[in-house]
Parts: C-alpha cells; structure tokens; sequence
C-alpha cells in the first residue's frame, strides 16, 4: 500500500489526519495514526491487520486517497479577462506619496523597506479621474463601486480627494458609489469631517495605542504628538459630526515589544475610543529590510493566554466580553478557513494553492504616476507587481502570471500537503522587485506551522462541542 | 405593429428585444442607455460578443432623438435608475406626444397622472400588463393534462438566459412549421405574442392548492384556444439557492408548476462555470426527484458568479463572459448531454429538431 495524501496531527485527546483529496479532516484510531506516522517515517513499515482493515474501510469512502495535481493551474485563469474588462469593483487612489508622520514601521518612511519610499509626488486630478473612467469602462457588471484614498497621507492632497467625489457625482449619477479612506487622522479639521461626512466615507484611522507607544511609533516631523491631533479629531465629530462615527474604525499596529495590557486596557477603557471599531494587525514583514521584528516574551504570553480564553469562550465556558478584542480576528480567521474556505470536494487534475486574489477581483490599486498594481500592499517599485496603466489598460500577462504564482513552486507545490489552504499570494513571492522561487519557497514552513496549529485548535474546539450552527444563530439574536 | 421607437435605459439584460426585433411588435430605432452603465458607445450586444446592429447612445441625446420617434418605451433594467427620474423622462415623452410603454412597475400615483396626461395630448400609453383571462374555477376542478407535449424551460438561478431560449426555441420551432403556445414571466413578453405567467401565480392571498389547480386551467385553456402543437414554458425564478447565504428568489414558482402541469422534458438553463460531468449528474438526478422534471438538455448562459463579491454584497453578482467563449467550453467540453450556447441560433435549430424527434419517437408509442 503506498501513502495517502494526508497530514498527521493529534490533539491531547484524539488523533487526526488531514486528508488532502476530500479537503476533510478525519479522527481515526490511535492505532492507524501511530502506524500512519511509522509508515511516513519507513516506508518498509508493515501495517498490522487491524490497522490495515481501518485504512481499507477509509480508502472505501472515498478518503486516503494518493491523487496529486497533474498540472498547476488557477480556476479563474480562463475567465480573468471577462472579469478585469466586466466585473471591477473598487480602486484604491494613492493620492499622494508625501506624508506629515515618519512611522517606524510604515513601508514609505525611514528607508526600513525595499518596496518603496516617500516622495513629494502626488496624483494629479487627469490622472485620478483617468483612473475613475477606466474602472467605470470596466465595471458593467457591478453594481456598487467603491474608491479608496490612500497615500502617504490623503488629506495632505485633499483637494483632490474634494475634486475626485464632485467629478463622479458630476458623471456618473445613476452608478452607486462608496467611498473609503486610510488616514493618520492628524490633519482632520472641521470643513474635513464636514465633507467626509456628507460623503459618508468609511475612515479607517491608525492608531496604535496610549500616547506613548503611539507616539512613539507614529512620529510627526515636528515631534507634536500625533495621538494629541487624534483625539482633538475624534472629539470634533463627537460634538459636531456624532452620525459619523459609525463610519469609522481604528487600525492598531501592535507593537510587540510593548506590553499586551496596555493595548487591552487602553482599546477597552479609554474613554474616547472604546466605542469604536478596532482592527489589530502586526507589522508587516513583507519587503522589511531586517528581520529585527521581535515580540517580547511577556506580550506573547498574554496573547497566548487570550487566544485560549477565545477558544473557552466559543465553547460557552467563558463570556466573550472576557476575551480581549486584541485577539478576535484570531478565531474568525480560523473559523472561516476552516468552515468558509475548507470546501468539501474532490483534488481534480488541475488546481492551484489558495492565496492568490484575483487580480483585480476585490479592488485595483492606482499609484501617484497611474500605474495599476493589485492592491496597496505590493511592491510599487517592482515591474512584476505593475499589472497596467489606466492609460493603456491591463497587461493581461502579467495579471495571468500573478494569478498563477504557484507555478514558480509547481512541483513543490503539487506534493504539498497545504496547498488548497495555503495563502501565499504575489506578496509573499516578491523580493528586491523580483518574483523569487525561493522567497515563496521561504514562506511555506510558516503555511505549514499555521494550518497544524488551526487544525489542533478546530479539532479541540469540535471535541468539546463547538456547534458553529449554534454560534452563528446566537449571534444572530443577539443583533 | 406600432410605429418607429426608442428604448431607454436599455442594460443588457433587455438584449432580447433587439436579438428578435423581427418578432417584437414595434420597430425600434434608437437604444439609449445611462453613461454610467457603461454600455455607452458600443454595440448593445457588445459585452456579450453578439452583434445587434444597434449603437448604445447616451442619455444627453434623449431629447434630440424623442423629436424622431413615435414611442418610447420605457424598460425596467436591472440597475439603479430613481422612480423619480424614470417619471420625468415618462412625463417629457407624453408632453412631446409621443406614445409611451412603460416596462417598470412605478409608484400608482405616477401611473396617475401618466395616464391623464397621455390622455390630455392624445397618445397612448400601454402599462397594464396583465391581460390573464379571468380563471375563477369551481370546487369540482380537477388536474388535467394539455394534450400537446410540454416543454419547460427552467434556470438553475436568476439571470441564466430563459426568456432568450424561450425566443429561441420558439422561432426555431416555427421555422420547422410548428406552432408553440409560449408562457413567460417576462413582463414586455406579449410584444412576442407570449402569454403572460399569471399574476395570480405571485398573489399571497390564493392558497397554494387554488394557484396550482388556477394555473392547470389556464394552461389549458390557452391550450384548447388555439391549434398548437407543442408547450414552451418558462418557469420564473430560480431551482436552487446560489449558496447557504445567497437565495434569489428560488425554488418556490418550480414547486408550484411543478405540481399544476406535467413536463414531459426540460431544458434547463445555467450559470456558467467549468463544470465536469459528476455536476450534470447529479443536477438530473435531483431535478428528476425534486420536482419530476426530465432534463433533455442544458443551456449555458453568458453570466458566471462572482464569487469574490458575494462576501461583500451579499447577494448574487455577474461577470459576463463573451459568447464565442461559452460555444468553445461546449464544443471541447466531454459531457455527453445535448448543450446550447444561450445566443446560438443554430445550436437550437438543431436542439429544436431533436426535441420534436424524441416527442414524435415518444408519441408513436403512446396508449390510448
């Protein structure tokens, strides 16, 4: 008997494999999984009869089977023209490269990052509205469109952004659109928030924390303190805007060297800002010159601690009101991956590893010159990324070979346990401009470390009666 | 036939009127759409890779191209277009004495005064639609079967092309000297000379046995009123949910049909994806015992889901692939099914000649 394509793990209690062909996971006997794991370890291994009976029994449903894909290919490769000339949806303006902070951890400042650098450059209004008649030529099919405002800072070129929502609501009446912007927050002013407001934009504003770990982290030219400008904003909309904020949420860049109770106490109790969205990311590593990025012992113990608090909670051992927000995002990403994108459904011949979006599938990001690249968070200094020009449309190819990035790893990629859901995108691949074989080859022990450790944490949550039917219905009486 | 026309605000899910213009019972002249759409500037069919010889113009040109036609007809489109604009634009073309067709369900009070107004200048204005005959039946109604074959026509979803293979098939049929009765759900469907699908069929007040036994008497009615050969029936809505979290409308009409009418076969109309053969299977298996439809054959559509923008929107929307893309799916796909190209005309010539070959087959050994 040759090896199922399957992945062994097992939780204190139970044993599991992950069997890759069906994209499901199956408990099976201590016994199967300790000849499973002998067999992997030599192949001359001979199964016992009672093991062997158990892993005919699978192999006769369906499960343990060895089928590989044959060819590397993505679903979407045949029908991405029909979706880049149809079906845009959202497109993202770098309004201007120039920003009034030098965070230490943005990728535009301080020279920290290969993929880009502040510059004074700012888009011109030929150009944003070039970007706003392109995406329109190519959204038949959409409904809604959304425009994004991102920079450096957007309301350093403010006028522009004014001048972008008058020319669509000048031209193009009877589409709906959405507006959306990423801000610092530090030069909102009352006439700002007034126009935003009327626009109904959704603000996402960065904040990292108490005054002194933001301040330090997002540190203005002038050494004001940035948190200071924040605050006076948030309550500038609380007297005269109070509608809008709803439309505003906070991101936090954890700063791992800080401590975890101070972003948890400050995110729960702060009076200005608890009730506010909050979105909680880490520093991005992508592209990072050194890889300095270390997290303090203490701050890794506490969020250890509150993703284990969040597993209790969703069995109904603790309230949820116990469990940080720092961590929320945690479990709704485990649970989507394991419920939402775990389709059931047989390996075929030809497919490609999870993680690519579709190149403007979700959004197209347009920078300051009007070049197209697939979102906000690649590399504009790489040729790879550039997937057009509003002037002269998609380069097709290029959209094509981004698409299917698994195809620098095929054959790593056809034997490898994690492919179906593997998030490796563009992003992952890209070094020094290039798309690098190895840099993608770099990420995968990480895909691999992350799937056994939601697998552990989903099979453990089903053990102790985890219902996601139950969890979705009372959070569904709860709105 | 009415006189010269325009269309306003065409979107592509109107490309019907233009693809059998020769069947629609008003020559139309102009297509005007909304800059915004999109659709501006280029052929009609454009995004589905089909010619129709009509050049999209934009809304600045209405009024000069009011002053050409004799009617305008006002279409109900399936993007954002304010009831209130949709009014004005209605009001200018009877004020400039223009006939008016209104394809939109508008607010009553707009109907109102459409209606005195059209009247006041002297032009006609055709907006009720419901032309049903009265069908009130006693309690002694019982089930009968038409005595022609019935054909349905049905779509997996929304938006999968079934009143374009309604017109398809039935010019096909009639061009091999066949005469089919039509049933849709489209409301402008009478300008082809296609019955309506009853209103009653969607009135929550009627109980669900009354519109089932309803709608056997008037298919048979419609049946016995004429010399027709065959039923083409399209069914409204869709037979599935697009998934746990997207409905559309489905299922419902199909169950009702269902149990008011026999088909002897159907056609059943698809979203397009890159399905393998296990998918076919399983979708006649299931129509066959869920709803006792016999599948003769599959029709792929021009629109395939977007899946990325499900999450977000939460409700069904498109991305349009071109035609000479879903012939080529077919022409290479290995499923052995009879299968149409929603816009090929010959593709249901011939689909058109092996549906009356297997009920000419199947007929020569009914019992009597």
């Amino acid at each position: 008997m040759s090896y199922p394509f399957i992945v062994l793990f097992k939780t204190y209690k139970k044993q599991y494999v992950y069997d890759v062909n069906t994209n499901t996971i199956l408990q099976i006997s201590s016994l199967l999984w300790k000849e499973l794991k002998a067999k992997q370890e030599d192949e001359s291994y001979q199964y016992t009869l009672a093991a062997e009976k158990e892993f005919h029994e699978l192999k006769k449903r369906g499960f343990f089977l060895e089928n590989r894909w044959k060819t590397v290919r993505h679903p979407a490769t045949d029908v991405l023209p029909y979706q880049l000339n149809n079906a845009l949806s959202s497109v993202v303006l770098q309004v201007t490269q120039i920003c009034n902070l030098n965070c230490s951890y943005c990728p535009f400042a301080r020279g920290n990052y290969y993929s880009r650098k502040h510059s004074q450059k700012q888009m011109s209004f030929e150009i944003a509205k070039k970007a706003i008649d392109f995406m329109v030529d190519n959204a038949i099919n959409s409904n809604t469109l959304a425009v994004g405002f991102y920079g450096g800072e957007p309301l350093i070129n403010f006028e522009l952004v004014k001048s972008v929502v008058e020319y669509i609501s000048l031209h193009y009446p009877h589409k709906k659109f959405s507006y959306f912007m990423t801000t610092n927050a530090t030069l909102l002013d009352e006439k700002k928030i007034g126009f935003l407001s009327k626009h109904e934009f959704s603000i996402t504003i960065s904040l990292d924390g108490p005054r002194e770990i933001h301040d330090r982290n997002r540190q203005s030219f002038s050494k004001e303190s940035s948190f200071d400008k924040i605050m006076k904003a948030l309550k500038l909309i609380k007297e005269k805007f109070p509608e809008f904020h709803k439309n505003i949420i906070f991101n936090c860049v954890i700063d791992p060297n800080a401590s975890f109770d101070c972003f948890h106490s400050f995110f729960t109790s702060y009076e200005d800002i608890n009730d506010y969205m909050c979105r909680f990311s880490n520093i991005s590593t992508a592209n990072l010159k050194s890889d300095d990025v270390t997290v303090s012992d203490d701050y890794l113990t506490r969020y250890n601690f509150e993703i284990f608090k969040s597993i209790l909670s969703r069995i109904g051992k603790i309230e949820k009101d116990a469990v940080s927000p720092i961590v929320s995002s945690y479990m709704t990403d485990l649970l989507e991956v394991m419920l939402e994108k775990r389709h059931y459904g047989r390996l075929g011949d030809v497919g490609h590893p999870g993680g690519p979006c579709i190149p403007g599938g979700r959004k197209i990001f347009v920078n300051v010159d009007g070049d197209i690249f697939p979102c906000e968070k690649i590399n504009e200094l790489s040729e790879n990324m550039k997937i057009g020009n509003v002037y002269s449309g998609f380069s097709m190819d290029k959209c094509l070979n981004l698409l299917n990035i698994a195809t620098l790893t095929e054959a790593e990629c056809k034997q490898c346990w994690a492919s179906r859901l593997c998030y490796l995108c563009c992003l992952f691949c890209e070094k020094n401009g290039e798309l690098s074989r190895s840099q993608r080859l770099s990420n995968c022990k990480m895909v691999r470390q992350h799937l056994i450790e939601y697998f552990k944490i989903y099979a453990c949550l089903m053990e102790h009666g985890y219902d996601k039917n139950a969890d979705w219905f009372n959070s569904y009486i709860a709105e | 036939m009415l006189n010269s026309s325009l269309i306003f605000p065409y979107d592509m899910s109107d490309i019907s009127i233009l693809l059998h213009k020769n069947k629609f019972d008003c020559e139309i002249d102009y297509v005007l759409s909304l800059l915004s759409w999109g659709f501006c500037s280029k052929d009609a069919g454009y995004i589905f890779g089909v010619r129709t010889e009509k050049t999209v113009k934009d809304e600045k040109n209405f009024d000069s191209i009011l002053e050409k036609v004799d009617t305008v007809i006002l279409l109900n489109g399936t993007l954002c277009f304010d009831e209130v604009e949709f009014f004005l634009y209605a009001i200018k073309s009877i004020e400039k004495r223009k006939n008016l067709i209104c394809l939109r369900k508008i607010d009553e009070k707009y109907i109102e005064i459409l209606k005195c107004a059209s009247k006041f200048y002297g032009v006609k204005f055709i907006y009720d639609w419901q032309h049903n005959m009265p069908c009130e039946i006693s309690s002694n109604y019982k089930l009968i079967s038409p005595k022609i074959p019935v054909i349905g026509i049905k779509g997996v979803a929304q938006n999968t092309g079934k009143f374009e293979t309604l017109l398809s098939l039935k010019e096909s049929f009639e061009k091999i000297g066949y005469s089919p009765l039509c049933i849709s759900g489209k409301l402008y469907g009478e300008f082809f000379g296609i019955n309506s699908y009853p209103m009653f069929m969607l009135d929550d007040k009627i109980s669900v046995q009354n519109k089932i036994l309803k709608l056997n008497y008037y298919i048979n009615e419609l049946c016995y009123s004429d010399n027709f050969d065959l039923i083409l029936f399209e069914v409204p809505g869709g037979l599935y949910p697009v998934n746990d979290k997207v409905y559309e409308n489905f299922s419902f009409q199909n169950f009702l049909v269902s149990n008011a009418i026999s088909f002897d076969l159907s056609v059943i109309n698809l979203l397009y994806e890159n399905y393998d053969l296990n998918y076919f299977e399983w979708l006649k298996v299931n129509l066959k015992n869920k709803y006792s439809y016999n599948v003769f054959a599959y029709i792929i559509s021009n629109n395939k889901i977007n899946w990325d923008s499900i999450p977000t929107e939460r409700k069904a929307s498109y991305i349009t692939i071109g035609s000479e893309y879903i012939k080529n799916w077919i022409n290479t796909s290995e499923v052995p099914y009879n299968m149409c190209s929603v816009f090929d005309k010959e593709m249901f010539e011939k689909l058109a000649e092996e549906l009356i070959a297997y009920l000419s087959d199947e007929n020569s050994f009914d019992a009597i």
